[in-house]
């Protein structure tokens, strides 16, 4: 059963932090790379790159300790913190037990990652959802960032012209007088190659493989275009909402031409429908959140209902339908 | 339900997202990645149209391993009449 609830939830903040460095999509020199059709069909215009000066953590720190600043939120209060990331600072912790101490969080705060990409940000929420909402835990960070473009070929002028980095910080709250969340989370395994870094793992060491990151495009493309809109329209459908009273729609962010398509077949109107890609690009786990924090100025101290939807590495792909009330959205920030 | 299509509907659906000025030089025997402004951006525009019209797609293999226009043709049609 790939379709449930979750109960006793509070999306309360959002915060998101890209790297300083801006590269724009104009300024590529790749033969053959035609800037402006690139531009017109992904809607990608400017990245942002950690070029190895900062990581993901780092990202999602200043993320996370802007909220629980401008909250006064007591650090001692948050009994949980799970790390969406690819890009983790070791192989050995996971990145959330560095976060822990960077931030001074307490020992009685539960710490881990989950290893997640585009579809991330809302498998995240389902797991630090459902710990909340079964141990009523009372507050709850999930931290979601990426710095990819550590992980691609310079020369891949396929995907370099994608790719950004960004993270963020989410905090949820135990509420008992929370409208329930749905969710819809579903797996292709088959496609496990199809977004890829052969080596560097246990299978294969790194000298043995290609240790950049893979993806095939045109296949991502028609999975896309064939799993989103129906979990989008199953999870309308279990939840017993209409397309129609969704106030806003915020996808992964992965290119223009495949969200657009996806949006149209969803059903779902282009005025509720929100974006980030022109300033930020594909920023992996991080889009979703990026794009709330993008939409600062609609979203913050709202009271709405958000459809959002992650697709990508796994395959895995999973929508939710959040109302959020009293919502504390922050513009992006750049790291400092 | 099956559905068929002639060889001008599938040009016409494959042409689109070509410049009006190369679209009359293509015809089912062009070998289709040297046609002017082939990218793997329009692979995913014809992708598109192919959804929108007979909501299928090719993948990367069936583009890979074909050279005609033709060769998509065939790979479209038996997707749609099996």
């Amino acid at each position: 059963m790939a379709v449930f609830s979750l109960y006793n939830l509070t999306l309360r903040s959002v915060a998101s932090t890209v790297p300083m460095d801006k590269i724009s999509n104009r300024s590529l020199t790749f033969d053959d790379f035609n800037a402006e059709l690139f531009i017109k069909t992904t809607g990608i215009e400017t990245r942002r790159i950690s070029a190895g000066k900062v990581t993901a953590a780092d990202l999602c720190i200043q993320s996370a300790e802007k909220i629980l600043r401008e909250e006064k939120i007591d650090k001692s209060g948050i009994d949980i913190l799970v790390m969406v990331t690819q890009t983790p600072d070791h192989l050995i912790p996971g990145s959330s037990m560095f976060i822990q101490e960077k931030m001074g969080l307490s020992k009685n705060c539960i710490c881990f990652d989950i290893n997640q990409g585009c579809a991330g940000y809302v498998y995240g929420l389902s797991v630090i959802g459902s710990f909340m909402s079964s141990a009523k835990l009372r507050k709850g960070l999930l931290l979601v960032g990426d710095t990819i473009t550590q992980a691609i070929d310079p020369n891949d002028s396929s995907l370099v012209p994608i790719f950004s980095d960004a993270g963020s910080a989410t905090l949820i709250e135990y509420d008992e007088n929370a409208k329930p969340w749905h969710f819809n989370l579903q797996t292709d395994g088959s496609g496990y190659n199809k977004i890829f870094i052969e080596s560097g793992g246990a299978r294969m060491h790194k000298e043995d493989g290609n240790s950049c990151l893979y993806m095939n495009g045109q296949d991502i493309f028609n999975f896309g275009l064939t799993e989103i809109p129906a979990n989008i329209k199953e999870l309308l459908k279990y939840a017993e909402v209409s397309s129609e009273t969704v106030d806003y729609f915020i996808m992964h962010q992965a290119n223009l031409l495949l969200n657009e398509t996806i949006r149209k077949k969803a059903e779902i109107h282009a005025s509720v429908t929100l974006y980030s890609l022109q300033n930020y690009g594909n920023t992996s786990c991080a889009t979703i959140p990026v794009t709330l924090s993008e939409h600062a100025d609609k979203l913050n101290h709202s009271s709405v209902s958000l459809l959002l939807s992650g697709f990508g590495v796994g395959l895995s792909w999973g929508s939710c339908i959040l109302p959020v009330e009293n919502f504390n959205c922050y513009p992006v920030a750049e790291f400092r | 339900m099956s559905l068929t299509i002639t060889p001008e509907e599938f040009l016409e659906v494959f042409s689109k997202s070509f410049e009006e000025g190369v679209r009359n030089r293509i015809s089912m025997n062009t070998p289709f990645k040297h046609i002017e402004g082939w990218s793997s951006l329009t692979a995913l525009l014809i992708t598109v149209e192919m959804n929108d019209t007979w909501n299928i797609g090719l993948s990367d293999d069936e583009i890979r391993m074909s050279t005609t226009v033709k060769d998509l043709f065939q790979i479209t049609l038996h997707k749609l009449i099996s």
